[in-house]
């Protein structure tokens, strides 16, 4: 997939867990990890923001674009 | 521990049964054709060349008119029992298949899921079948009787096939309904596999 997710990057800059994650968002663990993976098909704008929220980024830092 | 309710039911046992019947049926129509009934006379039934039987007056009534030609063969070579199993056993099995892959789409249906695009493929290939192969059949259960009726009666040519041929209609409706079903239940698989891997 072209878009690429950065959640690895975000949870080792702030040393979050994924689990610590899930928990402040209300998303399970599992569909955190499908996110994190680069498995899911569509995010939707609660579950961004919420992460957003979470790790105090903006949706640029979370998602990008690989072109190709 | 509770059992989960196959949703199908009992759709599938219903299939299953007339699969049964219909596979039973074919396989003894070949074997009776092809074996019990080897030296003794084929019949055929045709609704070309009725006219060959004149219309009889009958009293002051009217005239009795036959609506179908019954040619027997009392010596049929073994081409002629090849057009005559053709005339007694495509139909049911073309009935036979067509069950098959009902009972095919029911049964994974009910373990893969309703709502997936195998399921949907296998819909498309019921409503494929069900088009072509059904009247196809038919075709060939009227071109057998005709080829033997061309041996009795020479007038007989390609209009008394189309004469001859009985339309299954209902295959040709029911086919287009399969393969639009199939097309939209396949929209609706992949709507669901994107809603799953929506986070």
């Amino acid at each position: 997939m072209s878009i690429q997710v950065h959640l690895d990057r975000l949870l080792a800059e702030r040393g979050m867990t994924l689990t610590e994650l899930a928990d402040r968002v209300g998303v399970t663990v599992v569909n955190l990890s499908i996110l994190k993976n680069g498995r899911a098909r569509a995010i939707r704008f609660s579950t961004l923001t919420a992460l957003c929220e979470a790790l105090d980024c903006q949706p640029g830092d979370l998602l990008s674009h690989r072109p190709g | 521990m509770t059992v989960a309710r196959d949703p199908l039911q009992p759709l599938t046992g219903i299939v299953r049964l007339l699969w049964s019947v219909t596979t039973v049926l074919s396989l003894t129509a070949i074997t009776l054709v092809t074996v019990a009934s080897y030296g003794t006379s084929v019949c055929f039934t045709s609704q070309v060349g009725t006219e060959l039987i004149r219309t009889v007056p009958h009293g002051e009534v009217g005239y009795v008119s036959a609506g179908s030609l019954r040619v027997c063969l009392s010596e049929p070579s073994g081409w002629e029992r090849v057009l005559y199993l053709v005339d007694v056993a495509l139909p049911m099995v073309s009935y036979a298949v067509l069950f098959l892959l009902l009972m095919g789409l029911l049964e994974r249906g009910a373990v893969e899921g309703v709502h997936t695009v195998a399921t949907a493929d296998r819909l498309r290939r019921l409503g494929w079948f069900t088009l072509v192969a059904v009247p196809v059949a038919t075709l060939g259960e009227a071109a057998a009787r005709i080829l033997v009726l061309a041996e009795v009666r020479p007038e007989t040519d390609l209009t008394s096939l189309t004469a001859e041929w009985d339309v299954p209609w209902w295959a040709v409706v029911s086919g287009l309904g399969l393969l639009a079903l199939g097309k939209i239940m396949r929209t609706s698989a992949e709507m669901r596999a994107d809603l799953e891997g929506t986070v």
